[in-house]
């Protein structure tokens, strides 16, 4: 398996508020990614990993508010920004 | 034949023996255990469970676009909700905390203190930044409820091929308790089958979703085996992001143990397209994976010395 990149993902509401505790999961792509999903923290963000490729990350609010993004894998300081409605 | 060994997380170390395939038998099982006698019989798993193989995969309906990769075509999950009773308490919801945050997954029990998840559960580069830092442990979780209540575990293991290079194929990791809760939940046997018997089993597959429940809440499904490769496992069942290590199992005729072939860790994106499958998979438990388990069980479950005459 091709060597995953470290990626921050943010995810925000609909004002641009950080969401803390929101799911964030990588649902399809074109490479395997494991079927983890990620927590954000207090600042809306999550660490994940994508290898080259191209992925589409579902991020969920606690009260189930989802949205999901495209997003291109491998090395990248570019921050993924989920902002859910 | 290849050699496996467990890396473990250090402070404190424990490292598992290499395991030494020779004369390899071609099938290998443990017992497992159903713990204390509960009293009733989950309608759940009298319903839903499938059992020995089938001619044919279960039919699937497809919706038309838009849907999820791991939830392949209709989301045919079902809520399990007596996670009070076997099999379904010997499942663990579990909170994964590292360094740059939290993630969830599952894990199950193999033995009175030994619990079995995926590699990236416990040791992830991608999420972790190396071993996690400790992981919660929900035995039998329904949302709120807590049934056997919660542990927290700071010492785990995994094969040293993920350890090392994160290969997919040994994506298996442990978790030590220092309770001996499988005594209360029992704990899954597990199994070394060689291809012919493996294939066409039903198998079922049950972890906590981030999608439904809030990785709170247990889903399950089942289908048939679609291929056995030498190290992997697939199928058409229907899994999210969270069920990451849930057990994947099967029952043989006249069994009703729940006997695991594999640890689920990946959606359909880790099915090579030359198999012109649409299919999740897991790590199959070959018999050096086998043996590489039982040493951690026995690491946490030492024999009782043999009593002198």
């Amino acid at each position: 398996m091709t060597k995953a990149a470290p990626r921050s993902v943010r995810v925000l509401d609909g004002l641009g508020n950080p969401v803390a505790g929101a799911f964030v999961t990588v649902i399809s792509g074109t490479a395997p990614t494991p079927e983890i999903t990620l927590l954000t923290n207090a600042e809306g963000r999550a660490r994940l990993g994508l290898p080259p490729g191209t992925f589409t990350l579902q991020a969920q609010s606690p009260d189930g508010t989802k949205v999901t993004a495209e997003a291109t894998g491998g090395p990248s300081d570019e921050e993924i920004e989920l902002r859910l409605a | 034949m290849i050699q496996l060994k467990s890396i473990s997380k250090p402070k404190p170390a424990a490292v598992a023996m290499a395991a030494m395939a020779e004369a390899v038998p071609p099938r290998k099982t443990t017992a497992g255990s159903s713990g204390p006698a509960a009293g009733e019989v989950s309608r759940a798993a009298r319903r839903l469970l499938g059992r020995g193989k089938s001619e044919q995969p279960i039919r699937r309906e497809f919706a038309g676009g838009g849907a999820l990769e791991t939830v392949i075509g209709i989301d045919d999950r079902v809520r399990i909700v007596d996670t009070d009773l076997p099999p379904w308490r010997m499942i663990c919801s579990l909170t994964m905390q590292g360094p740059g945050g939290a993630a969830i997954g599952t894990g199950w029990l193999v033995g009175p203190k030994t619990v079995l998840t995926a590699g990236h559960c416990v040791f992830s580069s991608q999420f972790f930044g190396g071993w996690a830092e400790s992981i919660t442990l929900i035995p039998g979780r329904d949302g709120s409820e807590e049934p056997f209540g919660q542990t927290v575990a700071t010492r785990l293991s995994a094969t040293d091929r993920w350890v090392e290079s994160e290969d997919p194929d040994f994506d298996i990791g442990c978790i030590h308790l220092e309770e001996a809760i499988g005594d209360t939940v029992g704990w899954f046997a597990i199994g070394a089958l060689p291809d012919a018997e493996l294939s066409s089993f039903l198998i079922n597959v049950s972890g906590y979703p981030g999608d439904r429940g809030n990785g709170r809440e247990l889903y399950f499904h089942k289908n048939r085996i679609l291929r056995v490769t030498d190290r992997r496992i697939f199928y058409d069942v229907d899994t999210f992001g969270g069920q990451s290590g849930a057990p994947a199992w099967i029952y043989p005729e006249g069994s009703e143990t729940p006997l695991a072939v594999g640890i689920h860790a990946y959606g359909t994106g880790g099915t090579p397209s030359s198999f012109g499958l649409t299919a999740n998979s897991s790590p199959r438990i070959i018999p050096e994976v086998f043996d590489l388990i039982q040493s951690w069980i026995a690491e946490d479950t030492p024999a009782p010395a043999a009593s002198a005459p």
